[in-house]
């Protein structure tokens, strides 16, 4: 069995803020299930979801943060969020300038619990399959080359989006693979062993 | 030992992921960072019909006016805001659907599975159900005893209170719990890769009649204690600051909260 041992995939922590309502439940929703919920709620807290993806050769697991938007249901969890994260992607809806102008605010949280400078960091527009868009693109551009994020517009709803999201996703997968894992292994996790199909009797049975 | 009655079944099945929405009839935060505009993109939320009759008194279900005679609470207590009266339902009703989804979650999977495999009938250890589950049977200890003292105390909003004061320290095991959550969430990935297992807990999630599968209900407890900061912030504010009896609630409230707002920075 020692020959067929793979080694573990890494695992990365993304973690996806931005205000409420922009829709971060429906664009990681998208991008690990490859489809549109079809009826989101407040997310309370967190939400996990986790995604294989191929890099070149490497495959990493990518484990996203879905967080709330709204302070009541994050408060007391904030720095619990970006410990460790290896990536941050800030949410905004075009369709609501509101939201586009609380990414400083974003930023600055992400700024206060994050000490490494080298964390990945893009900015994302959502909605952007709706007529009533508030934030026009230009502006948004300026505004992610002055904070060197890099800005994608998508819509987690259309089907012709779909590659554009992983398209995101796979942007931070390639810088990420050249660090190491952020996700340290919890004390006293079992060691993993390749399992078989139909292996009855264990190794140390 | 306290007898816990059947929550109304239309509520149990189709409310598996969340137990609050941000748009149910208690928007508790008046200070709400929230835009308060429609979800016009994510769709409407699909709370079944029955929850907005939870914030009335002479509707709520008749489990818990039996159980806990909040109906009559709040004729004996005629000073009580409405406003509070509707906060501790809402603390009580969620503390009992929350308790009823963590013992839903042991009888329905923790239990089943270690029999399989104690039977060597999966491919499953017990070590990596140890990491999926985390602690949850402990969380689920300390719930009941908190439910059976919520039920106990319906005499008074104090007692209320001091139920979460005098058990403070113990919500310490979410520490544990909402730590391991991202590592317990990774070990369901790993191991719903075998076939065999995830059939089981395909299996196993039918028996339950849960829309969702079991990573949505290990989510819970981190949801749950999201939640309490809110609850009693609620309760806070909506308490009158003029009364003797609502200044010594307030501070009780005060008090619950930073308990349990501090689980988060004690972990770090």
């Amino acid at each position: 069995m020692e020959g067929s041992k793979r080694t573990e995939p890494r695992i990365f922590k993304i973690i996806v803020v931005g205000d409420s309502n922009v829709g971060k439940t429906c664009l990681t929703y998208r991008f690990v299930e490859e489809r549109f919920p079809s009826n989101t709620e407040a997310t309370i807290g967190v939400d996990f979801r986790e995604k294989r993806v191929q890099v070149d050769t490497e495959i990493i697991r990518l484990q996203i943060w879905d967080t709330a938007g709204q302070e009541r249901f994050r408060k007391s969890m904030v720095s619990h969020y970006y410990r460790n994260a290896a990536a941050v992607i800030f949410v905004y809806d075009v369709t609501c300038e509101q939201s586009f102008r609380n990414i400083p605010k974003w930023i600055t949280e992400a700024d206060q619990h994050i000490l490494h400078t080298d964390v990945p960091r893009l900015l994302v527009g959502t909605k952007n399959d709706l007529e009533s868009q508030e934030v026009i693109r230009q502006r948004a551009q300026r505004f992610a080359d002055a904070n060197f994020l890099p800005l994608f517009e998508v819509s987690a709803k259309s089907e012709s989006s779909q590659s554009q999201i992983n398209a995101i996703f796979l942007t931070v997968a390639h810088k990420l693979k050249q660090q190491k894992p952020l996700i340290p292994k919890p004390p006293g996790q079992p060691v993993m062993i390749e399992w078989e199909e139909d292996s009855r009797s264990s190794c140390c049975g | 030992m306290i007898t816990r009655n059947r929550p109304p079944d239309a509520r149990q099945k189709v409310d598996p992921g969340v137990t609050w929405s941000a748009n149910n009839t208690y928007d508790f935060d008046t200070g709400s960072t929230d835009s308060g505009k429609p979800p016009s993109w994510t769709g409407k939320p699909t709370r079944p019909t029955s929850y907005s009759s939870v914030s009335s008194a002479s509707s709520r279900g008749s489990y818990l006016s039996d159980s806990l005679r909040l109906g009559a609470l709040a004729e004996e207590h005629q000073r009580l805001p409405v406003a509070v009266e509707q906060v501790i339902n809402e603390l009580i009703e969620t503390e009992f659907a929350y308790l009823n989804s963590l013992q839903e979650v042991m009888t329905g999977y923790l239990t089943p599975l270690r029999q399989e495999v104690k039977k060597n009938a999966l491919p499953l250890t017990m070590a990596e159900i140890d990491v999926i589950f985390l602690n949850i049977e402990e969380i689920a200890a300390f719930h009941l005893n908190i439910y059976e003292k919520l039920c106990q105390s319906h005499e008074n909003l104090t007692s209320i209170a001091n139920v979460f004061i005098n058990n403070s320290e113990q919500f310490k095991i979410y520490t544990y719990y909402c730590t391991n959550l991202p590592h317990s969430n990774s070990m369901l990935v790993d191991v719903l890769d075998r076939p065999r297992v995830r059939a089981a807990l395909a299996e196993l999630q039918k028996k339950l009649g849960h829309p969702l599968p079991l990573s949505t209900y290990l989510l819970k407890p981190f949801q749950r204690v999201c939640k309490y900061p809110d609850i009693l912030q609620a309760w806070q504010i909506r308490t009158p600051k003029n009364t003797k009896k609502g200044g010594g609630e307030l501070d009780l409230g005060h008090k619950v909260e930073m308990t349990v707002g501090s689980v988060a920075s004690r972990q770090l």
